[in-house]
């Protein structure tokens, strides 16, 4: 069972830390588990009676409380190594100490977990300290020299006044926090939202407080919210240790959620400066310095959040992604137009509050400089770059102002993170990439052959030609080539899954003609590992897609072999009475199979009639025709000049062809005029135009009279109606 | 809560406004009251003072232009009933006696009135009496020597601190009086 393999695991590491930690609380450890896993170890029935059960259950998951506690911190890990990683993969989101965690992530708390409680009851008595301070009654401290209308900055009236102001500002703004939310409609949030940044305020006047920062405390409070009631909801079972009662104390509910939101106000406080304006003594901006809009003057006094959007542009997104970037720069958008709004709020409006969280985790794990927010940024843009590539200026701003849903917040966590660092992370699989269509290699070969059949050329990200992608590179294309000789399935599917993945996620090097280059080197590693491979693609080509439905046909017909494969292999081996289940699966994968039978009938993509005029014949490729002219493609309907009258075999032709078309009839009189003998449209064109060339000063405007005039070189006819035809036709 | 006291401001005809001072000393925001005792004289006047605060209380004084204002009104403000008259109708002007028959008549703890253009703040039989004088110092026949003032009290429950603002050269002097009610 997984309980006891983990408690075998862990005992090691206990032996190491129990002293330090039962000196802490006096738990006894008997096992870990990450709190992910907790369900499944829940799930695992332990007593028959169900009394106990229920008990038990609810022992488990305080238990798991308790472990949870334990497990934020080892101390052999000064760096919070551990926690950081957890934090990054977005394993934090069920963690009932996320609070507890973003402290000891932002070091609010030194890496000495013993100290933790001291520093938390330090933190408390500041802000107490602070808010005592900061509320200034007039009328108990009454200067006998001052009066209230006192405009000087000693005067307590005065600051009053302004405190009364600043806190009718931050009330503004507090009251319209996450409106879709309720938690923040409750009296007292708001009122504890409006204390602490009020005293953030006055204890920073250079900071003040600005737009977008109850933003930023909104989810703090949350989260600290969120770690109270699970504490509460625990004790109500079981006792709790002292010090996580006095952790996460929701008396204190102000005082941490204000020792949390000073120090990412650190991390981002470069995002509200404004260079050029110092805040009154009393500690607030005037009221027209709401809205950083670059002055006027232009360069000489920027402020440092436009500073920075240039930097993420030219430095982070321009080598990521340059098409992206002129393609951005070509519709005026300009970062700071969403960027300001990004930055300041640490993407709070971007993404749903859960998810929010979750990217909060990430960014916080990599440390207090808050280094990768940039990378987000970039990673977002990229994200949705092929939404922001198809539309015009009004909506890409739509796109960016209001930032798409269906985006995976880990495809984006992860990306930023490789971009930050490529050594330490790997490239993003993609999850919900729409798809690029792929330029393929001419025909797709049958999957008999063992080839998915589709030229997949994998290629690095753009520009960046680190060692280790162009291995990766030359690996799956060799592996590629080896698949040729019939590999396994699996092999096979590795190798689509991977090289589509990766192909998918690239930006693109618009370049079509590379792609027939890529045709033609489909197997050749050589060529693909030297140059760096670029995928060409086209959008809304139809021969890309018919090559893209071929291959999933191909492959359909493929699972659906080895299904049918598989399936006679397990119901010869397995013994249907043992195993229920397994009789399940099986008539799972019959059904499987059959759904994927339907793929295989027939031509892929169904032969859909050309359309052609009313009066075109249609015309074989292979009665190609006397030309005069080299055809260059060969259309698979013609259109025939009125060179002749031979109105019966024409007309009984068309008639069988036309019967039950709409407008047939009215087309038979026309039809009359056309030979059997058709021209290719080309030839018709340059046989036209060379009479006409002929004719110097021939008027081209009247149709009809050239009509009548070509006619008489191919037929006898002068009727009128191979004319309409003609004109018909032609023009 | 703070409430202004000011009055006999006679602009234009005595005065073309109040002394600059004074101006950048009444801004909006902090005052929630004005009780004025009249001689405004105009219109504009009166929408000087209610830019400072909405709730705006005026009698009618001998040179107001306006001739609907009330002669006499009575405001509660907290615990305190506060009377509020112009003063031209009391014979002799000014007259504790004579103010007192008013402050028992409307049965208020604080009377204010003006006219007299000098400024008075005491205490008699336990009741208050407050004159604001003129807040621009417009000339008086009786007395040449006018020096421009205003009142500003600050009543919290039972008790009024009353700040007296006053022009003496160019200098603003603030003098402080408080009153409890018993």
């Amino acid at each position: 069972m997984k309980k006891s393999q983990s408690v075998n695991i862990m005992i090691s590491q206990d032996q190491g830390e129990s002293g330090k930690e039962d000196s802490e609380n006096g738990e006894d450890l008997s096992s870990h588990t990450i709190p992910g896993t907790s369900e499944c170890s829940e799930r695992s029935p332990s007593v028959t009676d169900e009394a106990s059960v229920d008990c038990s259950e609810k022992s488990i998951s305080v238990q798991k409380y308790e472990e949870e506690w334990e497990q934020i911190y080892f101390h052999e890990d000064p760096d919070l190594g551990e926690l950081r990683r957890r934090a990054v993969t977005g394993n934090l989101r069920a963690s009932r100490f996320r609070s507890v965690c973003w402290r000891a992530l932002l070091s609010v708390f030194s890496n000495d977990k013993s100290s933790w409680l001291k520093e938390l009851r330090r933190f408390r008595q500041h802000y107490e300290q602070m808010s005592q301070e900061f509320c200034v009654d007039p009328w108990l401290n009454s200067n006998p020299e001052d009066n209230p209308l006192n405009q000087n900055a000693g005067s307590s009236w005065h600051q009053h006044f302004c405190d009364n102001e600043l806190k009718a500002v931050i009330r503004q703004d507090v009251v319209r926090t996450f409106p879709g939310v309720d938690f923040f409609r409750k009296e007292t949030v708001q009122k504890a939202m409006l204390n602490v940044l009020f005293v953030y305020a006055r204890e920073n006047p250079d900071m003040c407080y600005r737009q977008g920062m109850h933003e930023i405390l909104a989810p703090l409070l949350f989260v600290l919210h969120c770690d109270h009631q699970a504490l509460l909801h625990t004790k109500e079972q079981v006792p709790v240790s002292d010090a996580v009662s006095e952790m996460l104390d929701p008396a204190y509910l102000e005082a941490d959620s204000y020792s949390l939101f000073c120090l990412i106000m650190e991390g981002i406080s470069c995002y509200y400066k404004i260079n050029d304006s110092a805040p009154s003594a009393t500690g607030y901006f005037p009221p027209n310095l709401q809205s950083p809009v670059p002055p006027p003057g232009g360069k000489g006094k920027e402020n440092e959040i436009l500073v920075q959007l240039e930097s993420i542009k030219e430095n982070l997104l321009v080598p990521n992604d340059k098409e992206l970037a002129e393609y951005l720069n070509r519709l005026e958008i300009t970062l700071p137009v969403f960027g300001i709004r990004w930055l300041r709020l640490l993407f709070g409006r971007e993404f749903p509050l859960q998810d929010l969280l979750v990217l909060w985790d990430a960014i916080f794990a990599e440390g207090k400089d808050f280094g990768l927010v940039h990378y987000v940024v970039v990673a977002m843009l990229v994200a949705i770059r092929n939404q922001l590539l198809d539309s015009d200026y009004t909506t890409c701003l739509m796109h960016l102002m209001r930032y798409p849903g269906a985006v995976d917040i880990t495809f984006i966590i992860e990306h930023a993170l490789y971009l930050k660092d490529h050594q330490k992370y790997n490239r993003p699989v993609c999850t919900s990439f729409p798809p690029l269509p792929k330029k393929s290699s001419g025909q797709p070969e049958s999957h008999r052959s063992g080839h998915s059949g589709r030229h997949l050329s994998t290629h690095s990200l753009p520009r960046t030609k680190s060692v280790s992608s162009v291995n990766r590179d030359e690996k799956s294309q060799q592996r590629k080539a080896r698949a040729a000789s019939g590999s396994s399935l699996s092999d096979r599917f590795k190798n689509y899954t991977r090289s589509t993945k990766s192909g998918q996620w690239s930006a693109v090097k618009s370049h079509r003609s590379s792609s027939v280059r890529g045709e033609g080197d489909s197997n050749t590693s050589g060529t693909a590992a030297g140059t760096g491979i670029v995928e060409g693609f086209a959008l809304n080509d139809p021969t890309v897609i018919i090559s893209e439905l071929q291959r999933a046909r191909a492959v359909m017909s493929l699972c659906r072999l080895k299904l049918a494969q598989y399936r006679g292999i397990l119901s010869e081996a397995i013994n249907p009475a043992e195993y229920p289940d397994a009789q399940q699966a099986l008539d799972g994968m019959n059904e499987l199979c059959s759904l994927l039978n339907t793929w295989n009938h027939g031509d892929f993509p169904p032969d859909v009639e050309p359309a052609y005029e009313a009066g075109e014949v249609r015309v074989e490729p292979s009665q190609a025709v006397h030309t005069t002219a080299p055809q260059v493609i060969p259309p698979r309907r013609s259109v025939a000049p009125p060179n002749q009258l031979a109105l019966r075999p024409v007309a009984e032709k068309v008639r069988r062809r036309e019967a039950g078309r709409p407008g047939g009839g009215a087309a038979l009189p026309i039809a009359s005029s056309h030979s059997i003998l058709s021209v290719p449209l080309e030839t018709f064109k340059e046989t036209f135009e060379v009479h006409m060339g002929s004719r110097k000063g021939f008027p081209l405007s009247d149709p009809l009279k050239s009509m009548r005039h070509l006619n008489r070189n191919h037929s006898d006819s002068s009727d009128d109606r191979p004319l309409q035809a003609a004109s018909f036709v032609e023009f | 809560m703070l409430v202004l006291v000011l009055g006999d401001l006679h602009i234009p005809h005595r005065c073309s406004s109040l002394p600059t001072k004074f101006k950048k000393l009444l801004v909006p925001g902090r005052i929630q009251h004005i009780l004025c005792t009249g001689n405004l004289c105009t219109k504009e006047s009166y929408d000087y003072l209610k830019t400072l605060a909405s709730d705006v209380h005026v009698v009618r004084g001998d040179f107001d232009e306006n001739l609907n204002y009330p002669e006499q009104k009575v405001v509660t403000v907290g615990q305190f009933r506060i009377g509020l008259s112009h003063g031209h109708q009391v014979v002799p002007w000014g007259d504790p006696e004579s103010l007192a028959l008013i402050q028992r008549q409307l049965d208020v703890d604080i009377l204010i009135s003006g006219h007299t253009h000098k400024f008075e703040a005491y205490e008699h039989e336990n009741k208050f009496y407050i004159n604001p004088g003129s807040a621009t110092g417009a000339f008086n026949p009786l007395d040449t020597n006018i020096i421009p003032s205003f009142v500003l009290m600050d009543i919290q429950s039972s008790t009024v601190v009353t700040y007296v603002y006053q022009l003496v050269g160019d200098e603003v002097k603030v003098e402080r009086i408080e009153f409890k009610k018993n």
